[in-house]
């Protein structure tokens, strides 16, 4: 929320004056307002206005008390025709220092480019007071116009004269998504069917069409019959908006086991065991919400999911004839309350060869070697040498010495 | 000169410099690296818990990169204005080529100016910077941050008291000398300690406080401060900011304070420096020569050095002001040294950092309190025990000698409650000395380890380090399985370390080998945490006796109620009374008829409900215990679900009915007695290893006790 703005300038004779302002005596006293100011302006005079040196760029300060943060980006216009050559300005935004700033940032700066072109067109600022008000608005109205739109709308579309429109928008500034891997199994948040249009980028619309939850990125990239690195781009772009989630695949033959946040669903957190039942629990009778919890806190390193059922089944308990095991490890994975342990392979022998820096080829070692520095998941081989695990064991064993691949669970 | 930067790391660190007021105005005194990089802060490419750093198969981290810095600046950025500085912008980057080409000489422009190196840092002039970083007044003892884009300058300034002074006068001498007694013996050796925790603000040795008035030359200056230049990635910049402004800027600028009120010492190096510069100037010598020269002479300059080493790669810096006596000022963003739950697919990974729910920092309250460190937790050094009693010693400080102690008689295996009563040492001051250890990062708190516990390969470890890893294992254990067997074997299914041991003679080695892993973030400690169950059985038998109990009530309640109502007259009367206010003598109202009737229905609907109570309870199988109620399948049981009780802490009125139930259960008197002492350990989130330590009692008695609850005891084992 913008607490403030101004428009301040540097004036030959009297130095760093704030010329409007909103709200009215927020950054300097005004005749007829009654208000504590922010900070005093005295004091911020100087990065306001700055040396030359500094000018033209994004810069921000932050007033003595940390309670303030001025956002502004002064620009300094030279030409022969200006007083002392030379025209300062700036357009700032005063919001709290607890206040994410990344969004006025692209404010700032646009306020700064279009109020320079501006000057630069038809002196719209420096001759503020000279030009008659019929055919444009006065710049006290323009910022408190914008700083109105903005808290309230999150955008502003303003004309300011003939030539001149101001058009801003605040966009919330997500976190860089981490990248997109081919074992991935993307899973939709969102009806994507419900906000897609004919507008669409049509590589995209191919990639949602195959996201379901259980194929693999790189299967989505074949049945799309879109290449993989285009695929992980869409992909990618929809993690950025956080329209998708990223799972592991799911394999009877995995093992996952409970993390500590296991605790806040048997405590019922969020009615979070409601919202598992209605999304593991098949048609037919629901269980009571007991053996869910049994479900989740029987998992363990050393089960797999096979086995898990097994165990399940001789206890009496056929958990397949009640739930969709695969929603019910989604269920988990997603709200963190378990975790894939993957399954790693490490050679010796390529860990002695990677310390002394001599990458030699073992021999008998073959395609796979690269894969067994304990860095390489199994889903990793599978996805990108398109075997399974079991065909993968079979190959890790044949490295010679017997038994120097191990295979370590994580 | 690049190459002995240090990588920049997540710190976004990229520069500190020195900048005074002095007589003279503003003067930027020193800065270092002489050259920063101005590249951003490097990203960390891994997530979650992935290991996998390679870009495979075509990456589209570039393409999304670039499509990311447009929707940063919303598209708009401002577009480069060829009028806006019409001479200065050409200027400029002539500058900057030529300064990164020979940016160590001097040359002259064509218009004869003198281009000294030093005096441009980024792409700002240091004549520039020296006026914008000398915050006036306002700023004294208050964050400044500013940015100017892409940099961040963060800084505490210090200025001189209105009085002329550095700091605040003692009060009064009659106080000033009672006080020498008592500080001597500590202000002799103690000058050295840690101002750490000291430094609250300027408390002065009054011996030294004259020092500065004894004819020193101020030359003026009214003003310093050391400013940290950053360019953090912009999601992690406010918190990189609070960090280092909290615990190594304010810290710094103190310390310096300190050292200035009592030797003049900043004003001394300061003038030094900025004479060597001025000579340098004239005689036009490198910019490399010149560092190296003031790097020797100043060990103000070496401070700055050494810090902003240690910090651009998250470390803790030891420097030393050579005032008279030297100060000690060691300075670090503390971090974590270990991790509760693992970082989600969408945070950055943390490889290495051990994951437990074992925190040490936790008062018998439950709440966490960084200053309280648990009794039952023992030390684990993070280095060899040898050379970190050599740093200690080397440090020589008041704390050396008991800190050396704490490390000789604390073992990993060992709590320190147990360590404090088997050699008879005072269990608080012990705490504090290993909580020192922790802090200053030789050492972690972990649950003392024992061969019966089970310990599994961390899915936070990083494996990227295995190469390296197996070599340093080999070398601590020559004779032991190599490091991807033993990791292996540990993690293939879990089981009480002790039966990886081949022989009981190998414990002790086993578990060296175990403090080594856990150190190194391999393996954690897979802790087991319970509920506690209450089976159908137990339920039913708690609901007969409610109803049963009811049943009684409300009979006792019908009698009392038929006694009353046989003498309606009384009840007649009081409400006839209530009416006498009116009228005595009046028949009863039809209103009255009617209340009164209904007040009959009721009480009839009460009677016949009852009896259909009493009935059906008398209809009610009686509740048998049986020997296993998990595997009691009797009919009247199949519509109860097992019930799991949350938080012993908070029980409701019919929980704590289930724990009573419960109790009765146990035939063992051990278990029946520990029933009640025991069950507010079966939350979920108290590690049942704990409790022998924490109740004072044998490991296998406990565990004994333990396995008697089992039936009813939700388990779930994660770390």
């Amino acid at each position: 929320m913008i607490q403030g703005i101004f428009f301040a300038r540097f004036l030959p004779q009297r130095g760093t004056k704030v010329v409007h302002q909103s709200p009215p005596g927020c950054i300097v006293a005004e005749p007829g307002v009654d208000r504590p100011r922010f900070f005093d302006f005295e004091t911020m005079g100087e990065y306001i206005i700055p040396r030359q040196g500094f000018c033209n760029r994004y810069v921000t300060i932050c007033d003595p008390e940390d309670k303030y943060r001025i956002l502004g980006h002064p620009v300094c216009i030279k030409d022969e025709k200006y007083v002392r050559n030379e025209f300062m300005f700036n357009f700032c935004i005063v919001i709290g220092v607890e206040v994410d700033m990344h969004p006025y940032e692209a404010v700032v700066r646009r306020l700064a480019s279009t109020f320079t072109e501006m000057e630069i067109q038809n002196r719209f600022l420096s001759q503020e007071d000279l030009s008659t008000s019929a055919d444009r608005r006065s710049i006290a109205a323009l910022i408190e116009i914008i700083k109105e739109d903005l808290n309230n709308y999150n955008e502003c579309m303003i004309p300011v004269d003939d030539a001149n429109t101001i058009n801003m928008k605040l966009f919330p500034i997500h976190r860089h998504p981490p990248p997109v891997k081919s074992w991935h199994v993307p899973i939709s948040k969102m009806k994507f069917a419900e906000i897609i249009d004919d507008t669409w980028d049509l590589t995209m619309k191919k990639v949602i069409a195959q996201i379901d939850g259980i194929k693999d990125v790189r299967r989505i990239s074949h049945d799309a019959d879109v290449a993989l690195d285009l695929t992980k781009i869409a992909l990618q772009h929809l993690l950025y908006y956080d329209s998708i989630l990223m799972l592991d695949l799911f394999l009877f033959g995995n093992i996952y086991a409970p993390a500590p946040e296991i605790n806040d669903f048997i405590i019922d957190k969020d009615g979070m065991q409601d919202e598992c039942s209605n999304y593991v629990y098949i048609n037919g009778p629901r269980l009571p919400k007991f053996y869910l919890c049994r479900l989740f806190t029987s998992l363990c390193t050393s089960r797999t999911i096979k086995e898990w059922l097994k165990m399940h089944l001789d206890q009496g308990f056929p958990v397949l004839n009640y739930v969709d095991v695969r929603r019910f490890i989604q269920f988990g994975v997603i709200k963190g309350l378990i975790y894939r342990v993957h399954k790693y392979a490490v050679s010796s022998q390529y860990l002695a060869s990677l310390v002394t820096g001599q990458s030699v080829k073992i021999e008998g070692g073959d395609l796979l070697q690269s894969y067994t520095d304990g860095c390489h998941c199994f889903d990793q081989i599978t996805a990108e040498r398109n075997i399974g695990d079991a065909k993968i064991m079979d190959q890790l064993r044949k490295f010679p010495p017997k038994g120097d691949v191990e295979i370590i669970y994580r | 000169m690049a190459s002995t930067i240090p990588p920049i790391r997540c710190s976004g660190l990229l520069a500190v410099a020195l900048i005074i007021r002095s007589r003279d105005g503003p003067r930027f005194v020193f800065h270092y690296p002489p050259r920063p990089s101005t590249e951003a802060s490097q990203e960390e490419r891994l997530y979650g818990t992935e290991l996998d750093e390679s870009e495979s198969e075509g990456s589209p981290l570039d393409e999304a990169g670039s499509d990311e810095s447009d929707l940063e600046d919303g598209g708009y950025s401002l577009p480069c204005h060829k009028h806006l500085d019409k001479e200065d912008k050409p200027k400029q980057k002539n500058h900057v080529a030529e300064l990164n080409l020979e940016g160590d000489d001097h040359y002259d422009k064509p218009n004869g100016e003198h281009v000294v190196p030093w005096e441009h840092l980024f792409e700002f002039d240091t004549t520039d910077l020296e006026s914008i970083l000398t915050p006036s007044r306002a700023y004294h003892k208050k964050k400044f941050e500013m940015s100017l884009d892409p940099l961040i300058f963060v800084t505490y300034p210090i200025h001189i008291r209105e009085d002329g002074l550095w700091k605040k006068k003692k009060p009064k001498k009659a106080k000033k000398s009672s006080k020498i007694e008592g500080s001597e013996a500590g202000a002799g050796s103690g000058e050295t300690k840690f101002i750490e925790e000291e430094m609250k603000d300027v408390i002065l040795d009054p011996k030294r406080g004259d020092a500065s008035e004894d004819g020193d030359d101020h030359g003026g200056m009214t003003m310093f401060n050391i400013v940290f230049i950053l360019n953090p990635r912009k999601d992690q910049a406010r918190e990189k900011i609070k960090d280092i402004y909290e615990h190594v800027i304010k810290k710094f600028n103190k310390a310096l304070k300190h050292a200035q009120a009592s030797a003049n010492y900043v004003w001394k190096e300061s003038e030094m420096m900025l004479l060597m510069k001025e000579k340098a100037k004239e005689e036009r010598r490198p910019m490399s020569w010149l560092w190296n020269k003031i790097l020797i002479k100043s060990t103000l300059a070496a401070a700055i050095r050494d810090v902003y080493y240690a910090i651009s790669v998250d470390k803790i810096a030891t420097v030393r002001f050579a005032t008279k006596p030297p100060l000690d000022l060691s300075l670090q963003v503390p971090i974590s040294n270990f991790l509760m739950s693992l970082p989600t697919s969408t945070e950055k990974a943390m490889p290495g950092l051990l994951v437990t729910t074992a925190n040490p920092l936790i008062n018998e309250e439950g709440n966490e309190d960084p200053t309280h460190l648990n009794k039952h937790f023992a030390l684990l050094l993070l280095d060899n025990e040898s050379k970190i009693v050599a740093e200690i010693q080397a440090d020589d400080t008041d704390l050396s000698e008991p800190l050396i102690e704490c490390i000789r008689l604390c073992k990993p295996t060992l709590s320190f409650l147990q360590v404090a009563q088997t050699n008879a040492v005072d269990v608080s001051s012990l705490l504090i000395l290993a909580q020192h250890l922790i802090y200053w990062r030789r050492a972690i708190a972990i649950p003392p380890l024992h061969a019966r516990e089970m310990y599994i390969v961390s899915p936070n470890c990083d494996s990227r380090k295995l190469p390296a890893a197996s070599v340093a294992w080999k070398k601590a254990f020559p004779l032991a399985p190599s490091l991807p067997s033993f990791l292996a074997a540990l993690s293939a299914a879990p089981r009480p370390f002790k039966t990886f041991a081949p022989s009981k003679d190998h414990r002790p080695t086993y578990l060296d080998m175990i403090a080594w892993l856990i150190r190194g973030g391999w393996v954690t400690q897979l802790r087991t945490f319970a509920w506690i169950l209450v089976w159908p059985e137990i339920i039913y038998e708690v609901q007969y006796q409610l109803k049963s109990e009811a049943i009684e009530k409300s009979k006792k309640g019908n009698k009392s109620r038929s006694g009353s109502s046989e003498s309606t007259e009384s009840t007649d009367e009081s409400s006839a009374e209530k009416h006498s206010h009116t009228d005595p003598s009046a028949p009863l109202t039809t209103e009255q008829v009617a209340e009164n009737a209904r007040l009959e229905r009721l009480a009839d609907k009460l009677a016949k409900e009852a009896a259909e109570a009493a009935a059906d309870f008398a209809k009610m199988p009686r509740p048998v215990a049986t020997e296993h109620p998990s595997i009691n399948n009797s009919e009247h049981l199949n519509d109860i679900p097992p019930y799991i009780i949350k938080d012993p802490h908070k029980v409701s009125h019919e929980e704590s009915l289930y724990i009573a139930a419960l109790a009765k259960r146990f035939t063992e008197p051990k278990s029946k007695e520990c029933w009640t002492k025991f069950t507010k350990y079966f939350n979920g989130c108290e590690a049942l290893e704990m409790i022998a330590l924490q109740e004072n009692r044998k490991r296998k008695e406990t565990w004994g006790i333990l396995m008697s609850y089992h039936e009813h005891l939700l388990v779930c084992k994660h770390w």
